[in-house]
C-alpha cells in the first residue's frame, strides 16, 4: 500500500489509512477543528491520490472504528455479502469510482455491488468524486421504500412537511401544517420537532396529525420528533403512529451520547409492527448531519464524511422509510459556509444511495453561518437533480421552533416544476381531488390557500 | 401553606327562572413552557366527570327562589356524584333569567356556601352568562374548527342570553329579557297566571298588551313570541331598532360586532323545542314552543345557517362548572395566608395614571382610588395595570414606590395589597414593591389577567406547588 | 395581484431623464436627499410586526380562519405567493430578519453599554469572530492576561458569580442584560448572598463559565448568554447555571432558562425568576438534570 504521492515537486506522506481518509476531504471546518484536515490544497489531492489507489480490501479492514469496540461497525461489516466482497476486494478506489460512472453499470448493477461495500468503502469513493459526480452517480441509484405510501420512486420529488411550532401550540401546529398541505407538501411525511420531550406532548400532537390525516383523507406518513424512548412509551400508551424517529451517529459511542442503542431501534421496530397505525414494511426514520460524533467526541480520529457514511450503515439493516442529512444546522463550527454546505449535502446524499438508503436532506443552515437563503434554494436544485427522495419544507423557509432556515412551503413545487418531477401518486391525486391542483398537477386558485381546510364537510 | 396539586374539582351550579342542574369537572393545569423556559401555567384539560339531571327551579313565589329546597336538590347531587364539600377547590353557582328572581339569589348563594368548602362562591351576570352559555354549548369551538362567526342563543325561561365567537375568539355578548316563560298559563284551562312587565312594554311598541286571567290562544301565543323572536334577531342583525333597547336585559347593551353572523345555535330550554319540533304550543303552559316556532319562521330569511350545539339545555351549567375560572402564574408574589380572596372589587388605573407611576408620580392613581373606595364603600380594590412589555428596571423601582405609597395613603396597612397586570411582569413588581413594604404586608401581583372597570375578582388557593392560583372574574354581584 | 396593462398604468417607470438628474451630485437634489437621509417618516421597517401583517394571502375561501391562523402560530404562514415563489414583500420581510440575525452574531456588543453598566471585559482565546464562530474549545479557553484579571480583582470564593458573554448573539445583551442584572444582583444581595464580581467575557460559550467557576472559587456560576439568532428573535438571552463547575463538567449538570427578550419572559421578569431559582439551586447545592426546576 503506497501511503505517500508527489504533487508540485513535493511529496506528501501519510500515516494510516484513516489519516488519508481525512485528508482527502474537501474542506471542512470541523475537520479543521478535529485536526485531522488537510493543510494545503495540494496536500488535499496527494491524499486523494494515495486513496485512488487503495483497495477496497484495505479498507474495509481498516475500520475506523473497531469491530470489538463498536455495535455500529459490528453491523457494518458483518452486513456484507461475501460473495460480492470477494468480485471487487482487489479493486482500487479509482476502480470503484469509474465503474459507478460508468455508462454500462445500471441501476440493477448498483444494487447488487452496495452489498459488498462497508461504510469506509463508500466514504472512500465520495471522497473522489466532485460535486457533479456525486450528482450524476446518486441519480442512476434511486432507492424506494413503503410505509404507507413509497417514497422514491423514478419521477418522484417529495417533502417532509414540518409545522413547528415555539409552544407546541396545537392550534398554531394545525394551522401551519393546513398552510403546508395547501401547498402541496407533506406526501413523505407530516413531522413536528417537539419542544418538550414529553409522552403527554408526544401523543397529543400525534393524535393531531392522526385527526388531520383520517378527516381529510391524506394518503401520508406522521410522526413526532421526540426522542426514541418517549415515543415508544406513547405508542405503548395508545398514541397513533406511523414512525418513529431517531437522530443517530457514526459511532456506538455516538448514539450512546443520543440516548439509544441498536436494542433501542429493535424494540421500536417490533412495537411498530405490533401498533403501529402504518401498513409499512418500513416505519423509522432517521436523522443524520457531519459533524455530530465530533460534537460528541465519539469520531475516534476519523473525518466527518467517514463517520456519516457509517450512520447509514447503522441505518440500513432496519429498513428506515426515510432518513435525512440535517445539513447545515449544526453549525459553523462544522461546515463554515455555503459551499462546505452544498458540498455535504451532495456527499451524504450519494454516500447514504449508495449504501441503498431511503434518502432526503434537510437544505438548511443557521444565522451564525456565512450562508442565506438562495443557497439552500441552490442546495435543493441541485439535490433534486441528483434524484433526492425529499427535502424538508417550513412556513416561508423560517423554522420559529429551531431557529435556522430551510426550504420554504413555495420551494417543493417550484423544484418540481422546473425538473419534472410529480409528488407520490397517491398524495398528487389526493391534491386533485382537494381541488389543489388540477388534473394535469397545475395549482389552481386553492393553491396556497390554508383555509379550504376549514370547509365543512 | 398547604398547596394543592395540578387539579382542581370544579362544580357548576346553574339556576334558572324554569330549571336547575349540576355538573362537577376537574380542570388540569401544567406548565406549558419548555423545560429551559420560565414556568407557564394553564388550564390544559377540562373533562366533565358528573352531571345532574334537569330539575324545576324550586320556587316559594314567581319571584321567590326556594332556598331550603335547592339546597337539599345540591346535597343530594353531592352524595350522587360522590364528592364531599371539602373536594371542591373552584366553580360557580349562577342564577340566570329574570333580575327579579336573583333579589333573594344573595341569601341562597349563603346557603348554598356550605356545599362550596374552600371553593369561591360567585355569581356572573347577564354579559357573563351569556359568555358562558356560548362556550358551554360548544359553539366558540365549532367557530374555531370552522373558521367562522357563530352566535349562540341560550333560550331560557325569563332570558335571551346571545354571546358571539369568531374563530374561537370571543366577539360579542348581549342579553334580552326574552324567553319562554314571560306568559304563564294554566295548560288545561289555558288561562293566564302571569304576564312580564317586559313583555308588555315590548308589545307597547306594537300598540298590543297582554293581560293576566285573559285565556291564552294560539294566535296571542304566537303574537307574543313573535314580538320576543322579532328582538332577537333585531339583535342579531344589530340594527338596534326600538324592540331591542327595549328588551335589553339592564346591565347589558346591545351587541356591535366587527363581522356579520353566519352560523346560529341555540341552547337552553327554548332550544330543545326548536330541534325537537314541539308542534303543540300548549305543551308547558308557556311561550317556549311559540317562541321556538316563531324563531324558526324568522331564520331562513336571515342568511344565517342554524347549527345544532353540543350542548343544548346544560350549556350553561357546563359552562359555569368548566370555563369560570382562570389560572394566572406562574410569577406571582405573596406571603400570607389570605386565601381564598372573594368579591374584591377591581379598579382599573387610567392610562395616564399609570404613565406617571412609571415616572414615581402616585398623586393621580392616590386620588382615583380614594375616590373608588368612597365611592363603591369598599375597603379595598385590585388596583389593575396594563404593565409593559419590555419595563426597565429604573420604571420598574418607580412603579413599585408608586403603588406602595398609593397603598400607604389609601389602603388600611392589615389588608392586602393586590395588583393585577395584563403583561408578564408580577414575579418581578412583587419582589421590588416587597423590598420596600417590609416583611408584615401582604402582597399579592397577578398578571395574565385581564379585567374591566365593575369587575369583581375571586382568588383561590394556590396551586402547581405554589406557582399559579385560581381566579375567578365576575361582572356583578348582589347587594 | 394586478393584471398587466393596470399596473404599466398605474406605476410608470420614472422618465430616463429624471433618475439621471435625481443621482447627479451636481445637480442639488443629492444634497437634500442626504440631509433627509436617517428621516423614517412615512417608512416602515421591514422588521416590524407592521410591515408583516401587511403581507397576507389575498381572497382566501376565509378570510376569518385567515386571520385566526395567523394569531395561532408565529410561523410566515398564510402570505400567499407569486406563482411557485413568494410574494416581494415576503421575501424582502424574510431578507431583512435575516440580516438582523446575521448581525446580531457578527457585530461586537456596543462598548457604551459594557461602561453604562461597569462590566470590565475579559475575552477567550479566539481572536476574532471568525475564530470565536469555528472554534468552540478555544472560546471555552480564557486568554493568560484574562485569568490573571479575574485573579487579581474580582471577589474570591462568592457563593454565586454572575457575568455576561456575547456568546452568539450580542444584540440579546445590549437588550436584555442590563435590567435582568440590576434585579437580579439587588434581589440577591437582598437575600445577604455573597456575590462574584460580574465582567463581561467577550467570544464566550456557555462551557467558559467552568474556567470561571474555577477562577473565582464561585459554589455557583450564573451566565447570561446570547442564543444563536433565530428570524422571529435576533436577542433571545439565556441564562446558564452550573453548581460546582469545573472545567469538563457535563453539559447535564447545567440548569437553562432560555427565551428571554421582548416577545419573550421580559428581563426584568426573568431576574425576578432567576433570582429565586438560583436561591433554591445554592440550597439543593445542585443543578442540571438531578435539580428539578
Amino acid at each position: 500500500m503506497r501511503l505517500k504521492s508527489l504533487v508540485g515537486g513535493k511529496v506528501y506522506s501519510f500515516g494510516s489509512i484513516k489519516e488519508v481518509l481525512g485528508r482527502a476531504n474537501e474542506l471542512k471546518s470541523g475537520d479543521m477543528m478535529a485536526g485531522i484536515a488537510a493543510r494545503s490544497d495540494a496536500e488535499r489531492i496527494a491524499a486523494k491520490d494515495v486513496l485512488s489507489e487503495m483497495l477496497v480490501s484495505d479498507i474495509r479492514n481498516a475500520p475506523v472504528v473497531p469491530y470489538e469496540e463498536d455495535e455500529v461497525t459490528r453491523l457494518n461489516q458483518d452486513g456484507v455479502d461475501a460473495r460480492v466482497y470477494e468480485k471487487i476486494r482487489g479493486w482500487t478506489i479509482s476502480d470503484l469510482r469509474e465503474y459507478i460512472l460508468s455508462e454500462k453499470t445500471s441501476e440493477e448493477d448498483i444494487k447488487v455491488l452496495r452489498r459488498g461495500l462497508t461504510s469506509e468503502v463508500i466514504a472512500a469513493v465520495c471522497k473522489l468524486m466532485s460535486n457533479l459526480d456525486l450528482i450524476y452517480a446518486a441519480k442512476k441509484m434511486p432507492v424506494q421504500a413503503t410505509c404507507n405510501t413509497t417514497c422514491g420512486g423514478t419521477g418522484i420529488l417529495s417533502t417532509r412537511l414540518q409545522p413547528n411550532h415555539t409552544l407546541d401550540g396545537i392550534e398554531g401546529i394545525r394551522a401551519s401544517t393546513y398552510d403546508g398541505l395547501s401547498y402541496g407538501c407533506g406526501d413523505v411525511l407530516i413531522g413536528l420537532n417537539p419542544v418538550n420531550d414529553s409522552v403527554a406532548g408526544t401523543s397529543e400532537v400525534l393524535k393531531l396529525f392522526d385527526e388531520i390525516k383520517n378527516t381529510f383523507e391524506i394518503p401520508t406518513q406522521i410522526c413526532v420528533l421526540a426522542h426514541i424512548t418517549t415515543q415508544i412509551e406513547a405508542v405503548k400508551r395508545g398514541a397513533p403512529c406511523d414512525m418513529i424517529f431517531q437522530s443517530i451517529a457514526g459511532s456506538e459511542k455516538g448514539n450512546s451520547a443520543f440516548g439509544f442503542s441498536a436494542e433501542t431501534v429493535r424494540e421500536a421496530l417490533a412495537l411498530l409492527r405490533e401498533k403501529g397505525t402504518a401498513k409499512g414494511p418500513n416505519v423509522l426514520y432517521f436523522e443524520t448531519g457531519q459533524g455530530s460524533e465530533l460534537s460528541s467526541n465519539a469520531h475516534f480520529g476519523a473525518d466527518q464524511v467517514t463517520m456519516e457514511a457509517r450512520c447509514y450503515g447503522f441505518a440500513k439493516p432496519f429498513d428506515p422509510f426515510m432518513v435525512n442529512t440535517v445539513v447545515g444546522f449544526i453549525g459553523p463550527e462544522f461546515l463554515y459556509n455555503s459551499k462546505q454546505v452544498i458540498r455535504a449535502g451532495l456527499e451524504d446524499h450519494f454516500m447514504a444511495k449508495l449504501t441503498g438508503i431511503p434518502m432526503g436532506c434537510d437544505c438548511c443552515y443557521t444565522n451564525h453561518m456565512d450562508a442565506d437563503q438562495n443557497d439552500i434554494e441552490n442546495l435543493a436544485v441541485l439535490l433534486a437533480a441528483a434524484g433526492v427522495n425529499y427535502i424538508l419544507s417550513v412556513p416561508s423557509g423560517d423554522d420559529v421552533m429551531l431557529n435556522y432556515q430551510t426550504n420554504s412551503y413555495h420551494d417543493i413545487m417550484a423544484v418540481r416544476k422546473i425538473l419534472g418531477y410529480h409528488p407520490i401518486k397517491e398524495y398528487e391525486d389526493w391534491l386533485k381531488k382537494m381541488g389543489i391542483v388540477d388534473q394535469y398537477g397545475a395549482p389552481t386558485a386553492r393553491f396556497g390557500d390554508a383555509t379550504i381546510f376549514t370547509e365543512r364537510r | 401553606m398547604n398547596f394543592k396539586g395540578n387539579e382542581v374539582l370544579s362544580v357548576g351550579i346553574d339556576i334558572g327562572t324554569t330549571t336547575m342542574s349540576m355538573i362537577v369537572s376537574r380542570l388540569e393545569m401544567k406548565n406549558t413552557a419548555a423545560s429551559y423556559m420560565v414556568p407557564e401555567v394553564n388550564i390544559t384539560s377540562k373533562n366533565i366527570i358528573y352531571r345532574s339531571g334537569i330539575y324545576m327551579t324550586p320556587l316559594i313565589s314567581r319571584t321567590m327562589l326556594d332556598g331550603e329546597k335547592i339546597s337539599q336538590v345540591i346535597a343530594d347531587e353531592y352524595h350522587k356524584a360522590g364528592i364531599k364539600p371539602s373536594d371542591v377547590d373552584t366553580g360557580a353557582v349562577i342564577v340566570t333569567g329574570e333580575s327579579a328572581l336573583k333579589e333573594n339569589a344573595r341569601v341562597l348563594i349563603e346557603q348554598l356556601s356550605r356545599f362550596a368548602g374552600d371553593f369561591v362562591v360567585s355569581t356572573a351576570g347577564p354579559d357573563l352568562e351569556s359568555i358562558i352559555a356560548g362556550r358551554g354549548s360548544g359553539a366558540e369551538e365549532f367557530s374555531k374548527k370552522y373558521g367562522c362567526t357563530v352566535a349562540n342563543l341560550d333560550i331560557g325561561g325569563g332570558t335571551t342570553n346571545i354571546s358571539v365567537f369568531s374563530c374561537g375568539e370571543l366577539l360579542g355578548q348581549t342579553c334580552l329579557d326574552a324567553g319562554g316563560r314571560l306568559v304563564i298559563y294554566d295548560p288545561a284551562s289555558r288561562r293566564i297566571s302571569y304576564v312580564s312587565k317586559r313583555l308588555n312594554d315590548a308589545a307597547a311598541l306594537y300598540g298590543a298588551s297582554f293581560s293576566e286571567g285573559s285565556i291564552a290562544d294560539e294566535l296571542t301565543l304566537h303574537r307574543a313570541a313573535g314580538f320576543l323572536a322579532d328582538a332577537i334577531i333585531d339583535s342579531l342583525r344589530f340594527s338596534h331598532r326600538e324592540i331591542t333597547r327595549v328588551t335589553t336585559t339592564s346591565g347589558s347593551s346591545p351587541l356591535v360586532l366587527s363581522d356579520p353572523v353566519q352560523y346560529v345555535s341555540f341552547s337552553g330550554g327554548v332550544a330543545d323545542c326548536y330541534y325537537n319540533d314541539i308542534n303543540d304550543v300548549y305543551t308547558y303552559g308557556d311561550l317556549g314552543p311559540a317562541l321556538a316556532q316563531e324563531l324558526k319562521k324568522r331564520v331562513p330569511g336571515e342568511g344565517f345557517t342554524v347549527i345544532r350545539p353540543t350542548e343544548t339545555i346544560r350549556a350553561t351549567v357546563v359552562g359555569a362548572g368548566t370555563y369560570m375560572t382562570n389560572v394566572s402564574g406562574s410569577t406571582i408574589s405573596y406571603n400570607e395566608d389570605i386565601f381564598p380572596i372573594k368579591n374584591l372589587s377591581v379598579l382599573v388605573v387610567s392610562p395616564d395614571s399609570e404613565e406617571l407611576l412609571y415616572r414615581g408620580e402616585p398623586g393621580k392613581l392616590i386620588e382615583e382610588l380614594r375616590w373608588y373606595l368612597g365611592q363603591s364603600q369598599q375597603d379595598n380594590a385590585a388596583i389593575c395595570i396594563k404593565g409593559k412589555e419590555k419595563i426597565s428596571y429604573g420604571e420598574l423601582r418607580n412603579l413599585a414606590e408608586s403603588l406602595l405609597e398609593t397603598d400607604r395613603s389609601a389602603i388600611d396597612r392589615a389588608l392586602p395589597l393586590i395588583i393585577i397586570c395584563e403583561n408578564d411582569m408580577a414575579k418581578a413588581l412583587g419582589m421590588v414593591i416587597r423590598r420596600s413594604a417590609g416583611i408584615q404586608k401582604s402582597i399579592l401581583c397577578l398578571d395574565r389577567i385581564k379585567a374591566r372597570s365593575g369587575d369583581y375578582i375571586d382568588i383561590g388557593y394556590p396551586v402547581m406547588d405554589g406557582i399559579a392560583v385560581p381566579v375567578v372574574i365576575k361582572t356583578l354581584i348582589f347587594g | 395581484m394586478k393584471a398587466l396593462g393596470e399596473a404599466a398604468g398605474e406605476s410608470a417607470p420614472a422618465p430616463e431623464a429624471e433618475s439621471v438628474r435625481e443621482n447627479d451630485p451636481a445637480s442639488g437634489s443629492m444634497e437634500s436627499s442626504r440631509e433627509n437621509a436617517d428621516d423614517p417618516e412615512g417608512l416602515i421597517d421591514l422588521t416590524s410586526a407592521e410591515y408583516k401583517a401587511g403581507i397576507q394571502l389575498q381572497d382566501p375561501e376565509n378570510e376569518l380562519a385567515l386571520r385566526a391562523m395567523r394569531r395561532a402560530t408565529t410561523a410566515r404562514i398564510g402570505l400567499g405567493r407569486a406563482g411557485n415563489r413568494p410574494s416581494t414583500r415576503a421575501m424582502l420581510s424574510f431578507r431583512a430578519d435575516h440580516a438582523m440575525a446575521k448581525d446580531a452574531v457578527m457585530k461586537p456588543v456596543d462598548q457604551k453599554f459594557l461602561d453604562r453598566m461597569g462590566l470590565h471585559t475579559v475575552v477567550s482565546k479566539c481572536g476574532d469572530i471568525n475564530e470565536h464562530l469555528t472554534r468552540p474549545d478555544l472560546g471555552r479557553q480564557l486568554t493568560d492576561e484574562s485569568i490573571k484579571y479575574i485573579e487579581e480583582n474580582c471577589v474570591k470564593n462568592p457563593q454565586i458569580q454572575i457575568y455576561v458573554s456575547d456568546g452568539l448573539s450580542n444584540a440579546a445583551i445590549e437588550n436584555n442584560a442590563e435590567d435582568l442584572l440590576s434585579i437580579l444582583m439587588e434581589g440577591l444581595k437582598d437575600q445577604g448572598i455573597k456575590l462574584g464580581t460580574p465582567f463581561f467575557v467577550k467570544y464566550g460559550r456557555v462551557p467558559t463559565m467552568d474556567k470561571v467557576s474555577e477562577l473565582t472559587g464561585a459554589e455557583l456560576t450564573c451566565v447570561l448568554i446570547g442564543e444563536r439568532p433565530g428570524l422571529a428573535a435576533s436577542d433571545s438571552m439565556s441564562a446558564y447555571i452550573t453548581y460546582g463547575a469545573y472545567v469538563g463538567i457535563s453539559e447535564s449538570s447545567r440548569t437553562v432558562v432560555s427565551n428571554i427578550h421582548k416577545n419573550g419572559i421580559q428581563p426584568v421578569e426573568a431576574g425576578a425568576y432567576l433570582s429565586e431559582l438560583l436561591l433554591k439551586i445554592l440550597e439543593a447545592k445542585k443543578s442540571g438534570v438531578e435539580f428539578k426546576q
